[in-house]
């Protein structure tokens, strides 16, 4: 039987998206492969042609060099994959790393705080050109292997990988952190049906006590200056901007900073929801709906320690 | 647990890249040794002692035991500097190695190496990769490949 979105899903979203439909419509369907260029070991231009050899079809994105769909179910059979000059993953997984790319560039110390299996630690060890120190953090031992193998394969050396719960993280201060947070992952229902299977309400409240405690955590760990990006790939407000209302509340040096991608198709985050009213910083977030660049869901907000 | 590498350790894994392949020490210079147990040697950045919990850093160079065995990461990573000990298999034998096959060298494959841990090479048009680790003996490349490293390429 074909999977179908709970009507409890459909009655919360219908609200905060242009065109409820399409949404839904989309959630129905595969998302496109992708893979993002790894910068430490090629370039885009050497991908192009090797692909373009192979007669593999790849097209470009409009806001990245180095991010490519594919309808080709057999990029995983290059030569390129089996080298790490390619990493399959999910273009809107590509964003976080991208939107604090220049905070990056100038950090001598960064954290990615929940990092397996590696998707964004490898990209941001990428820009990061192998120097300063990248800490991938995971509280979860089992995905700690598949951070570490992904990480070597991509030829990273500036790594250091902890095991550990951030809520007890070690105190060191990071000139940048990425939270890419635990979530519902309704965002990921087009890639994955177990994601849909497992959808409840009470499962978004759970995370969302979860990721009050992360995000603290993760901003008290952020050196006065510096910049953290708080990511999810999920549409549950109780998630995403309420977790940074809640920050805001509970950090008053904590701002928010505006994120613009160009040739990417983004909403503002919503400052109402269910009854609460967020603070107005809020709008500063992006959503990404899949219908918008035919992708999964993701939400990004960028915040900055005041000095 | 991960430790800065002992003088000797550091040594003997420099001093075999040096002599087995040609690689100068210098090139490793920004970057610090560390030993992770069971004789693997890392390289990674200096001044993380002030870290606590560290399950593992950078990339795993080599493994010593009686004899030093580069990694294949090391030699995705750091291929265009080996000097020596390079092979050069054919497509097809290339196709086995990637698989986690052994396979026999002629004459030219062996490209003048000498028994030992060698780098599997391949070249396509004007790009040279650079895939990994083999050990070379009798002829033959035993395949030394990670097992989850293994795969059946198509393009290539
Ligand atoms: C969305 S996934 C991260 C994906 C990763 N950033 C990537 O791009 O490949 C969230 C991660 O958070 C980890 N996690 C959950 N609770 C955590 C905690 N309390 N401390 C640290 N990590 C945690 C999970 O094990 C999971 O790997």
């Amino acid at each position: 039987m074909d999977p179908v979105l709970p009507q409890r899903f459909k009655e919360r979203y219908s609200s905060i998206v242009d065109d409820p439909e399409a949404l839904f419509t989309c959630l129905m369907s595969m998302p496109p492969k992708s893979f993002r260029v790894n910068t430490l070991k090629t370039s885009a231009e050497n991908v192009k042609a090797r692909f373009n050899e192979y007669g593999l079809k790849i097209t470009g994105v409009p806001w990245s060099n180095g991010a490519f769909t594919t309808d080709s179910l057999e990029i995983g059979s290059t030569l390129e994959h089996f080298l790490g000059h390619i990493y399959i993953q999910e273009l809107s997984s590509m964003l976080p790393p991208i939107i604090m790319q220049k905070e990056i560039e100038q950090s001598h110390l960064v954290l990615d705080a929940c990092a397996a299996p590696g998707s964004k630690s490898t990209q941001i060890s990428a820009i990061m050109q192998n120097s300063g120190t990248l800490v991938a953090n995971d509280v979860d031992y089992g995905r700690i292997r598949a951070l570490k193998f992904n990480l070597e394969k991509c030829g990273v050396l500036n790594s250091v990988i902890i095991n550990q719960d951030l809520r007890y993280f070690p105190n060191l201060q990071f000139d940048s952190v990425l939270l890419d947070a635990p979530c519902s992952a309704e965002g990921t229902i087009r890639k994955s049906y177990s994601a849909l299977k497992l959808w409840s309400e009470k499962k978004v409240f759970g995370s969302a006590k979860l990721q009050q405690q992360l995000i603290t955590k993760a901003y008290d760990l952020l050196k006065p200056g510096g910049v953290m990006v708080y990511s999810t790939c999920t549409f549950a407000p109780e998630e995403d901007e309420a977790i940074i209302d809640w920050l805001i509340q509970k950090r008053p040096d904590a701002k928010l900073e505006n994120i613009s991608i160009e040739g990417l198709k983004y909403s503002h985050g919503i400052e109402d929801w269910n009854g609460l009213k967020f603070s107005d910083e809020v709008r500063k977030a992006i959503r990404i709906f899949p219908h918008y660049n035919n992708s999964e869901g993701f939400f990004l907000a960028k915040v900055k320690k005041n000095d | 647990m991960i430790e800065n590498c002992n003088k000797q350790e550091k040594l003997l894994v420099l001093e075999y890249l040096k002599e087995r392949f040609g690689i100068e020490a210098d090139l490793f210079s920004n970057y610090e040794f560390y030993s992770g147990g069971q004789g693997r040697v890392y390289l990674a950045p200096s001044g993380i002692s002030n870290i606590q919990k560290i399950v593992t850093v950078g990339l795993s160079v080599a493994r010593t035991s009686s004899t030093v065995k580069p990694t294949t990461n090391f030699f995705q990573s750091f291929g265009s500097f080996v000097k020596k000990n390079i092979v050069l298999p054919s497509k097809e034998k290339t196709l086995k190695y990637l698989k986690g096959e052994d396979f026999q060298l002629d004459e030219l494959e062996m490209n003048s190496s000498t028994e030992g841990y060698v780098m599997i090479q391949y070249k396509s048009g004007n790009n040279t990769f650079f895939l990994g680790c083999g050990l070379f003996q009798n002829n033959w490349i035993k395949n030394v490949l990670p097992k989850e490293k293994r795969l059946d390429i198509k393009f290539i």
